[in-house]
């Protein structure tokens, strides 16, 4: 099954955003991704509802963290 | 026992932050942001915690650009060598500890940089000693904002202005003033600040920071693993990652999470005035045991009393306080430059410096062992 997943490129980037994401009360959960997501290797990101992520971009729009919601 | 001694290492800590360390290697120190599992994401969030708690209590908005070290000293390295270009001249104060010292005189004599000696003082003696060493190529200035060794203060919002004012950086060597000097550091003035927990912040040794107010991401000290980016040979351009190689001392940064919640709760006003109230009640006794001289101006801020004896060495008088169980330190506390300005002479001084926990009652003690002194 599908899974929505905004990658970041580290750990303390993740935990921002996941700050934010659960402010606008959407369902969370960090995770370490598969480095063969990402071009350079081991990153993490915040799995969120798939239905949420139009949620998740407005929520964002103002973070200086670098991120990409990928669908996996 | 009575600690004098908490300009080197603050003692005793708050009961809750030995409960934190041992709740942490008990539950949740996982390697942080290493892993997938609960234990090493827990760790993580423990670290962006302490983060978050030191940004508000400096009053910065980014708490991603501060950065974890291991002391203030390898804070200020780090601190010192990503915002140094070759070429470049650098002011530094005469009250500077040797963790500033040493790095920028190991630059110079590497034929990298420049350096001058600016004087301590009031505002206006310490522009007026910035303006006559200033150059052209200046692009630095490092300022201890409280002495180790004395309540020797610098005028750190006036040096930051002129900074400012200048295009130049700033670092601020916070080891003595943090946690008892309200820092607002969204002002932008000051480039960054460096700090270990284990002093007025109430954490224990082997965890220090540099708040990166430029969010510079400059040359690097130490690269290594930091668990994010692991295919590229060179360290993460973004913050905290590229200076943050290696693994975190996960416990002791739980421990200053825990200790800033203190801080906060205390506050940083009410700890500085009861250090000050105990400073001035040791100084004034002081002042009235024959032969005791005392070093610098005892009336700035901060808790320490620097002190000479005019028939003992320094290291005679630490060594009759501590067989009386008063902890203090005796010699030139690694700030030669300090010692130079205040004029202590060989063997340095007597340093008292005190903390939150110290009462009256021990300084009302520790005055009449020292009288007895002869």
């Amino acid at each position: 099954m599908k899974r929505c997943v905004v990658a970041v490129g580290s750990v303390t980037d993740a935990i921002k955003l996941e700050r934010l994401l659960s402010n606008k009360n959407i369902k969370t959960e960090l995770e370490k991704l598969d480095p063969s997501l990402t071009e350079k290797g081991c990153t993490y990101g915040i799995e969120i509802p798939c239905s949420r992520t139009s949620s998740a971009s407005k929520a964002l729009q103002y973070t200086d963290v670098n991120y990409k919601i990928l669908a996996i | 026992m009575i600690y004098f001694d908490n300009a080197a290492t603050s003692f005793p800590k708050p009961s809750a932050v030995y409960s934190e360390i041992s709740r942490c290697l008990d539950k949740y120190c996982g390697n942080p942001g290493r892993s997938d599992h609960k234990l090493s994401i827990d760790a993580a969030r423990k670290i962006y915690s302490c983060r978050e708690k030191l940004a508000d209590l400096y009053g910065f908005s980014h708490p991603e650009a501060i950065t974890f070290t291991y002391n203030a000293t390898y804070a200020l390295n780090m601190a010192l060598k990503a915002r140094i270009k070759k070429g470049c001249h650098v002011l530094i104060s005469d009250i500077e500890h040797n963790a500033v010292l040493r790095p920028i005189h190991k630059l110079a004599e590497d034929g990298l940089i420049s350096y001058s000696i600016y004087k301590s003082g009031s505002k206006e003696e310490v522009i007026d000693s910035i303006n006559k060493l200033i150059r052209p190529n200046t692009s630095l200035i490092v300022a201890n904002h409280y002495s180790n060794i004395t309540s020797i203060t610098l005028p750190i919002d006036t040096i930051a202005d002129y900074a400012a004012a200048h295009g130049l950086k700033l670092i601020c060597d916070a080891s003595q003033s943090s946690g008892v000097y309200p820092y607002r550091l969204d002002t932008g003035k000051i480039s960054a600040l460096c700090a270990p927990a284990h002093k007025g912040l109430y954490g224990i040794q082997g965890v220090g920071f540099i708040i990166n107010c430029d969010t510079l991401s400059g040359n690097t000290v130490i690269e290594g693993g930091g668990g994010t980016n692991s295919h590229d040979k060179a360290m993460p351009t973004f913050l905290p990652d590229r200076y943050e190689a290696g693994t975190a001392n996960t416990p002791g940064i739980a421990a200053l999470d825990t200790a800033v919640d203190f801080i906060k709760r205390i506050t940083v006003e009410e700890i500085g005035h009861k250090e000050n109230l105990l400073k001035n009640r040791f100084a004034e006794g002081l002042g009235s045991i024959k032969n005791i001289r005392i070093y610098g101006n005892v009336l700035e801020s901060g808790g320490i009393v620097s002190f000479g004896h005019r028939y003992h060495a320094p290291s005679e008088i630490g060594r009759y306080l501590a067989d009386n169980n008063i902890c203090v330190r005796s010699g030139y506390h690694c700030s030669p430059l300090a010692h130079k300005t205040i004029g202590s002479g060989d063997g340095g001084s007597v340093r008292v410096s005190l903390g939150y926990f110290n009462t009256k009652a021990e300084i009302d003690k520790a005055l009449s062992i020292l009288s007895r002194y002869n």
